[in-house]
């Protein structure tokens, strides 16, 4: 208990550091820190949060260790919304383009799912993953034909925390970042059951658990979760893989506050790998290829202490 | 039998050298790159060119001429079947182009002026290579003596620019890019004078910190003044206060982007847009 308090004192002030470096480093201008890096720690926050709490609660619903909120497609179908507005010049409209690409991948994946009547993990995982790549074929093509773009292009497949909001975009996304914390709560309700999935379907369909209907509702959820981080951030991988195995090994296997925790510190770890996509090199560099490079090593080191 | 093969071999043989010889004669010309086009255009016209890339799309006679691709990708196929004496290719993405071609044995002319220094000796040399030499001298030398009189004409205030020519991720140019040169020339000062590279990508916080007071977009059209405006935190810009953002509607950014004599008509522009106060 005594271990468990100063583990949660330590992450709360490397955290205060890590905010306030990310607000803070190389720049002296207010206005600047309100206006362009307090959007950036908001978004890469719940795109963190997210991605970590959603892949915790996929690899359990999946029951599957590699499981990701990627896995399902949702995230190539909101890349290739976000795609297909760039390369027509709706640049302005790409995180919309992007829900409504999240939007109909859902739908797809959903239908497919219960084709032959009955619904399962297995299948859900096939119809997603087949979904998925249908949508990778389509973004290389657009690549294919639009290399004038690939900058854009890049953004969306390498993860891009550095969205240059305009005024009303701004306050749209505050009231989805304000709905997509609810979602989250709603997920964190839900996971108390979700634990007595980890004892199979058939104890929790024993234990009056309505396995088919929990497993629904997790999806959905976490598929809007998905699609709103991918319309605005890009795909950033990794993160939502890594985090949720590193804290079940840190706190040992499975409990209900798990998901919490894999969300809270996969927001810290976005941003402190974002800190540092921002000013390592003279260029920014993709988040996404910050979060593998770092978060790989960390994990075999976590992996490695476990034991 | 085997000597039966054998003539069938050398007959092979024979014939193949026969088709490889048989070039049509004369200058068949094919240009990649909308620049040079532009330029072979304006010492010789259109005549010998017998294939393009879509984005040569300027003088508009050379869009009728036929296609052999676009400037990332291009038909060797079709290359091939013009039998072309010369394919001008430029850099980039065309480095490779240029490779392949001289592994198909096809004669090759790369030029990628990068300044303007290099634009007017790639006019020079373009002129030796399809003939027309005495015109050539004349384009470069009249070109440099119209940009030392733009130079000549600069005010003594230079404002401060800020050039996107791109808008996700946000980019701009050195001073050591052909189009950070243009700024100069012209009279601009531009306000990433020093970038990793000629063209890179930068950040939205430099941009508000550097303060420009003139915003030159060569992004597509679609990409308006107003978008700009709405950009969070930019309203504290001098150029998005005084309205003093410049589109593709303004200004054809070809004339500034394009390393083609064109560039005098995209400095004298710029300089009206220095000295316009809107």
């Amino acid at each position: 208990m005594m271990k468990n308090k100063t583990i949660q004192i330590l992450l709360i002030v490397f955290s205060s550091i890590l905010v306030y470096l990310y607000l803070n480093y190389q720049v002296e201008s207010l206005h600047i820190i309100m206006q362009i890096r307090l959007p950036r720690l908001m978004l890469a926050f719940l795109v963190g949060f997210v991605l970590s709490g959603v892949g915790y609660s996929f690899q359990i619903m999946l029951n599957n260790p590699l499981a990701e909120p990627y896995i399902l497609g949702i995230s190539s179908g909101a890349a290739f919304g976000s795609i297909l507005a760039s390369v027509t010049g709706f640049y302005l409209l790409m995180p919309l383009f992007g829900f409504a690409g999240a939007l109909i991948t859902l739908t797809i994946v959903w239908f497919l799912a219960h084709l032959g009547g009955f619904f399962n993990s297995t299948k859900l995982l096939l119809s997603g993953i087949i979904v998925g790549m249908f949508f990778s074929s389509l973004i290389s093509l657009l690549m294919y034909f639009n290399q004038q773009d690939i900058g854009n292009i890049i953004n969306v497949l390498m993860g891009n925390l550095g969205h240059i909001f305009s005024r009303t975009e701004w306050y749209s996304f505050l009231v989805v970042f304000g709905i997509s914390i609810l979602l989250m709560f709603y997920l964190f309700l839900l996971s108390r059951k979700l634990m007595i999935l980890t004892a199979g379907d058939i104890i929790a369909g024993s234990l009056g658990i309505d396995v088919k209907k929990l497993r629904r509702k997790i999806f959905i959820i976490s598929s809007l979760l998905t699609g709103i981080t991918v319309a605005y951030a890009g795909i950033i991988g990794f993160i939502g893989l890594i985090v949720p195995h590193i804290v079940r090994m840190i706190s040992g296997g499975n409990k209900r506050t798990g998901i919490i925790y894999s969300s809270l510190f996969g927001a810290m770890l976005l941003i402190f790998c974002d800190l540092i996509a921002m000013h390592i090199a003279v260029i920014e560099i993709p988040v996404g290829i910050i979060t593998a490079f770092l978060g790989c090593p960390f994990f075999l080191f976590i992996m490695a202490k476990s034991r | 039998m085997k000597r039966n093969l054998l003539l069938l071999v050398v007959a092979l043989l024979i014939f193949s050298g026969c088709s490889s010889s048989e070039h049509k004669a004369g200058k068949r010309y094919i240009v990649t790159s909308p620049e040079i086009a532009e330029i072979i255009y304006l010492l010789q016209g259109a005549k010998n060119i017998v294939g393009v890339t879509i984005e040569c799309d300027y003088p508009a006679k050379l869009q009728e001429i036929e296609k052999v691709g676009n400037f990332g990708k291009v038909d060797y196929e079709k290359i091939i079947s013009l039998d072309p004496s010369i394919v001008f290719t430029s850099g980039l993405e065309q480095e490779l182009l240029t490779s392949e071609l001289e592994k198909l044995q096809i004669p090759t002319a790369k030029f990628y002026p990068n300044s303007i220094d290099d634009m007017i000796f790639s006019i020079r040399e373009i002129g030796k290579l399809i003939g027309v030499e005495e015109r050539a001298n004349f384009v470069a030398d009249s070109l440099m003596i119209e940009i030392e009189k733009i130079s000549q004409n600069n005010s003594d205030n230079s404002p401060q620019v800020y050039v996107e020519i791109y808008n996700d991720p946000i980019m701009s140019v050195s001073d050591k890019s052909f189009v950070g040169e243009v700024i100069q020339i012209s009279g601009g000062d531009n306000v990433f004078a020093e970038l990793p590279r000629d063209y890179s990508r930068v950040k939205a916080e430099d941009v508000i910190n550097a303060n420009p007071e003139i915003i030159i977009l060569t992004c597509p059209p679609e990409f308006t003044a107003e978008s700009i405006k709405t950009r969070k935190g930019w309203e504290v810009i001098s150029a998005v206060k005084n309205d003093r953002i410049y589109t593709a509607l303004d200004i054809d950014p070809d004339l500034i982007i394009r390393a083609t004599p064109r560039i005098v008509e995209g400095m004298k522009q710029l300089q009206k847009i220095y000295n316009d106060e809107k």
